[in-house]
C-alpha cells in the first residue's frame, strides 16, 4: 500500500503544479512541487489566523512515530473550500497529502486530506459538487 | 495487489478532478501585469463555492445575473469584493501592477535610501524572500497592517458606508477601518502632523459624479507598503482614485509618492475592479490575533529554523 501511494505521489508530481493559497509568511521553507502522502492520526486541529494547522502522528514500519504539523490557508479561505473548525477531532484516521519543508523535518503544507470513507478535503481546491464536510 | 491500488487510484482521481486541473468559467480575468491575474482561475479557488460570514452562499451581484446599470452619483456605498474572483486581491508577491519580481523590481524608482531600506526588509515573498527565521516583516507579529498595505496585500471584503461628512472603509482583512473626510477639510501639512498614524489622515473629494479622489498622509513609517517590503518614509502621500464604473462595480487606482524613497510616483494598482455583493452579505472575520500568530510562528520556526531561501 505504501509503495502504491509513493508511486502515485511521484506520478502526480508531473501533472499537478498547484498555486497554493498561503500568503502570509514566507514560502522559502517549502519544497515547492514535492508531495508526500502520509497515513496518520489527527492529534490537533487549529482553526486560527493567519493559518490553520493540522497536527497528526505518522507511524513507520518500525513502529516509530513522527509528529507531523502541516499548515493550511486562513479560515476565510478554508471555509470557502468546505473546511470548518469541526473538520477534525483527535483520533481521526486520515491520509494527508503535504508539500513538505526542505529540511526533512515532519512539517509542510496540506494539499488535501482524505478520510477512511473516501471523503476528501482539498486545501487547494475541490470539485464544485463536493459536499461540505 | 489489486486492492492495494484502489486507494491510490481514488487519490489520483480526486486530484484529477480537482479545480487545480479543471478549466473554469466565469467572467474574464482582470487586466493587469501582475502575479495574481492570470487568465485561468488561481488554483484552490473554487468559484462555485463562496460563503459569507454567516456560512450563507454568496456571490457578486454580477455573478448572480444582475445586469449593470448607470453608475450612481457620488455613491460608493455597499459591500465589495474583488471580481471576478474574491481572492484576486491577495497580492502575496506584490501588488498586481508592480509585483516584486526581477522585471518589475528593475522598474521601481528607488532613491539610494529607498534601495537601502528595501534591501533591509526581509520578506516572505518577492525579491527579498528570506528564510522564515530571518523575516522582519512587522505584520508577522500582528503589528497593524497599516495603509496602504491594507489595500496592497489581501484586499478582500470591503464595506463602504457614506455619511454627510465622510466615507468609511470597513476592511475584512484585520477587521479594521479608515475614515475618509469629505467635509472639505484640507490634507494636513506634513510638517504640522504631530502624530503619524498607522492608517494616516485621509481627505476625499468628488472630482466628478462618479470619481472620488482620496489623499492620505501622516503615515507611520514602520509599516511596509506591500507584502514584499517596499518601504516608505514619513513623507509618503497616497492617492486613491475610486471610480464608479456602473451600478455593480468600481475601479481602484493607487499612486505612491514619497520623495525620500522614490524618485517619482509609481502605481501599484491601476483600475483594479471591485464588484458589489448583495446587501445581505456578511463579511467573514479575518483577524491577526497575537496569540495565534505567536503560536504559528513558534510552531513553524521549531520545524524550519534555518532553511535556506531559494
Amino acid at each position: 500500500m505504501k509503495r502504491a501511494f509513493k508511486f502515485i505521489s511521484i506520478l502526480s508530481l508531473g501533472f499537478f503544479l498547484p498555486v497554493l493559497l498561503f500568503a502570509h509568511h514566507g514560502s522559502s521553507a517549502f519544497d515547492t512541487g514535492k508531495k508526500l502522502t502520509l497515513a496518520g492520526t489527527v492529534t490537533e486541529w487549529f482553526w486560527a489566523n493567519p493559518h490553520c494547522f493540522l497536527k497528526f502522528d505518522v507511524k513507520n514500519e518500525q513502529g516509530e512515530v513522527a509528529h507531523w504539523i502541516a499548515e493550511t490557508s486562513n479560515p476565510p479561505d478554508m471555509a470557502n473550500l468546505g473546511w470548518t473548525k469541526q473538520s477534525f477531532k483527535p483520533g481521526d484516521e486520515v491520509t494527508v497529502v503535504v508539500e513538505p519543508v526542505k529540511n526533512g523535518r515532519p512539517a509542510g503544507r496540506v494539499l488535501q486530506v482524505t478520510f477512511p470513507d473516501g471523503r476528501t478535503l482539498h486545501a487547494t481546491g475541490r470539485p464544485p459538487d463536493a459536499p461540505k464536510q | 495487489m489489486l486492492k492495494h491500488l484502489v486507494a491510490p487510484t481514488v487519490l489520483l482521481a480526486a486530484l484529477a478532478l480537482s479545480p487545480v486541473t479543471r478549466a473554469q468559467g466565469g467572467r474574464p480575468a482582470q487586466q493587469g501585469a501582475g502575479n495574481n491575474q492570470q487568465a485561468a482561475p488561481a488554483a484552490g479557488q473554487n468559484e462555485n463555492i463562496h460563503l459569507d460570514g454567516w456560512e450563507r452562499p454568496a456571490q457578486s451581484l454580477a455573478a448572480s445575473g444582475q445586469k449593470p446599470g448607470p453608475a450612481p452619483v457620488h455613491d460608493l456605498s455597499g459591500t465589495w469584493e474583488p471580481v471576478p474572483r474574491y481572492r484576486d486581491g491577495v497580492f502575496a508577491s506584490g501588488p498586481r501592477d508592480m509585483p516584486s519580481d526581477a522585471k518589475h523590481e528593475a522598474l521601481m524608482p528607488y532613491t539610494p535610501l529607498g534601495k537601502q531600506m528595501m534591501n533591509s526588509h526581509k520578506a516572505g515573498f518577492g525579491v527579498n524572500i528570506a528564510p522564515i527565521s530571518q523575516i522582519n516583516d512587522p505584520f508577522d507579529h500582528c503589528d497593524p497592517i497599516g495603509f496602504p498595505r491594507i489595500e496592497l496585500f489581501n484586499l478582500r471584503g470591503l464595506q463602504i458606508v457614506q455619511t454627510k461628512d465622510e466615507v468609511l472603509l470597513l476592511y475584512q482583512n484585520t477587521r479594521t477601518w479608515r475614515n475618509i473626510w469629505t467635509d472639505g477639510r484640507p490634507l494636513p501639512k506634513l510638517d504640522e502632523i504631530v502624530e503619524p498614524r498607522w492608517f494616516g489622515y485621509s481627505v476625499g473629494k468628488w472630482v466628478d459624479d462618479t470619481t472620488l479622489v482620496v489623499e492620505t498622509d501622516g503615515l507611520n513609517d514602520t509599516t511596509w507598503i506591500d507584502n514584499t517590503g517596499r518601504p516608505h518614509s514619513d513623507e509618503l502621500v497616497v492617492e486613491e482614485t475610486f471610480h464608479r464604473v456602473d451600478s455593480l462595480d468600481f475601479d481602484l487606482t493607487i499612486k505612491i509618492t514619497d520623495p525620500k524613497m522614490y524618485t517619482e510616483p509609481w502605481y501599484p494598482l491601476k483600475n483594479f475592479r471591485m464588484g458589489q455583493n448583495a446587501p445581505s452579505f456578511d463579511i467573514r472575520e479575518m483577524i491577526c490575533a497575537v496569540s495565534e500568530q505567536e503560536n504559528f510562528n513558534t510552531l513553524l520556526q521549531n520545524v524550519v529554523p534555518s532553511s535556506p531561501a531559494k
